[in-house]
């Protein structure tokens, strides 16, 4: 299987550029990359290839002002099926909270800065998403730092679906970001 | 990171062993994705190496479950198992696993203890729990094999659990 650019949009460029070659040699390993996005707006990774054991999302972003708190949204489809666990530190006090009833999976807060020098980094590991007889769970990592401020999250996600995920979609609330880089990679359970 | 060996299981089972682990890479990271069949909301789940011979794991968490923060050390420390987990257990909402990332760091180092650490946690909609978790082998002997199992005995982890164990190499990879 080729590695594809996306668009902005998250649909995929024309014409497209097929990496197969990196494949071929293995470069990657067991953690191949799917798609990257620049966008400040929305983002779609679409028709997510079935065929690795687990996905890891990376993703580092910031705002220029206001509260914003960014989401993950599975199969575009908003019902309120999603639900999360969550423990965060924010450098004085360590808590826990819960969330029903939401449409997205919420990272927690993100940090904002004048200059956009400063980002939050976010890591979701989302294991057996290819999965048609158990619901989708995910697990983050969520930090940022201010020097002075901060929070750092580990998040527990569930979405009520035994739909096997295809499609992952980003976004702020609301938006835009200032910073913007997400990266979705595949995890694959086969032999080098 | 390449991929060592895992497996979806199609019945229930009391342990999941790795063994004979290639010494050929620098770190190893497991990923789990289990739920327990004993009637609990959650269940604890543990880990053993070949180097435990009587009582030298360790293990410390910090425990999230939604409305407080908890701290804990597992089972006493030293034990002979080391907690690293909560999954759901059987009494958790259905179709509910937990998922389970734990980084087992110079593994076949002789002239250091190992450290692991593990990020895990379930969200059942109104109940679960988020875990951050470290623990030791008191031991300088390479790890060849690693096992878990869910709770004090008498559980099992549930078909459709899935584990892989990969390797962390510090070259580059290539390969047919």
């Amino acid at each position: 299987m080729g590695v594809y650019e996306l668009s902005g949009a998250g649909s995929l460029k024309t014409p497209r550029t097929v990496y197969s070659s990196m494949n071929a040699n293995n470069q990657y390993g067991a953690m191949v990359p799917i798609g990257t996005s620049f966008s400040t707006n929305t983002t779609a990774f679409l028709n997510i290839p079935q065929t690795f054991q687990d996905l890891r999302l990376v993703v580092s972003a910031s705002i220029e002002s206001g509260t914003n708190f960014p989401f993950v949204a599975i199969n575009n489809e908003g019902s309120t099926a999603s639900s999360s666990t969550r423990l965060f530190g924010n450098g004085s006090s360590a808590l826990s909270e819960r969330r029903t009833g939401d449409g997205v999976w919420f990272f927690g807060a993100i940090p904002f800065a004048t200059g956009s020098t400063f980002v939050g980094s976010l890591t979701l590991d989302i294991l057996n998403y290819a999965s048609s007889t158990t619901f989708k769970t995910g697990i983050s990592r969520w930090a940022h730092d201010l020097n002075g401020s901060g929070q750092t999250h580990l998040t527990a996600y569930l979405k009520q679906t035994t739909a096997p995920i295809t499609r992952i979609d980003l976004g702020g609330n609301p938006g835009p970001f200032s910073v913007f880089t997400a990266t979705l990679y595949g995890i694959r359970a086969v032999s080098s | 990171m390449v991929w060592i060996a895992g497996q979806t299981l199609g019945t229930g089972a009391n342990n999941i062993d790795f063994t004979s682990i290639p010494q050929t890479f620098t770190h190893l990271q497991a990923r789990i994705f289990t739920r327990s069949s004993v009637a609990v909301t959650g269940h604890d789940l543990n880990m053993y190496t070949n180097t435990t011979s009587g009582s030298n794991m360790t293990a410390h968490l910090l425990e999230g479950n939604g409305s407080s923060v908890n701290s804990n050390s597992g089972y006493g420390n030293p034990s002979s198992i080391s907690l690293v987990a909560w999954v759901p257990g059987a009494s958790s909402t259905a179709n509910v696993f937990g998922s389970v990332v734990i980084d087992i760091l110079d593994y076949r180092n002789t002239n250091k203890n190992k450290t692991f650490r593990t990020i895990s946690g379930y969200d059942a909609n109104g109940s679960g729990q988020v875990n951050f978790a470290s623990g030791m082998v008191m031991s300088t002997s390479a790890i060849t094999s690693i096992g878990w199992f869910v709770g004090g005995g008498g559980g099992q982890m549930i078909a459709g659990t899935r584990f892989d164990l990969y390797g962390i190499t510090t070259s580059q990879v290539t390969g047919a």
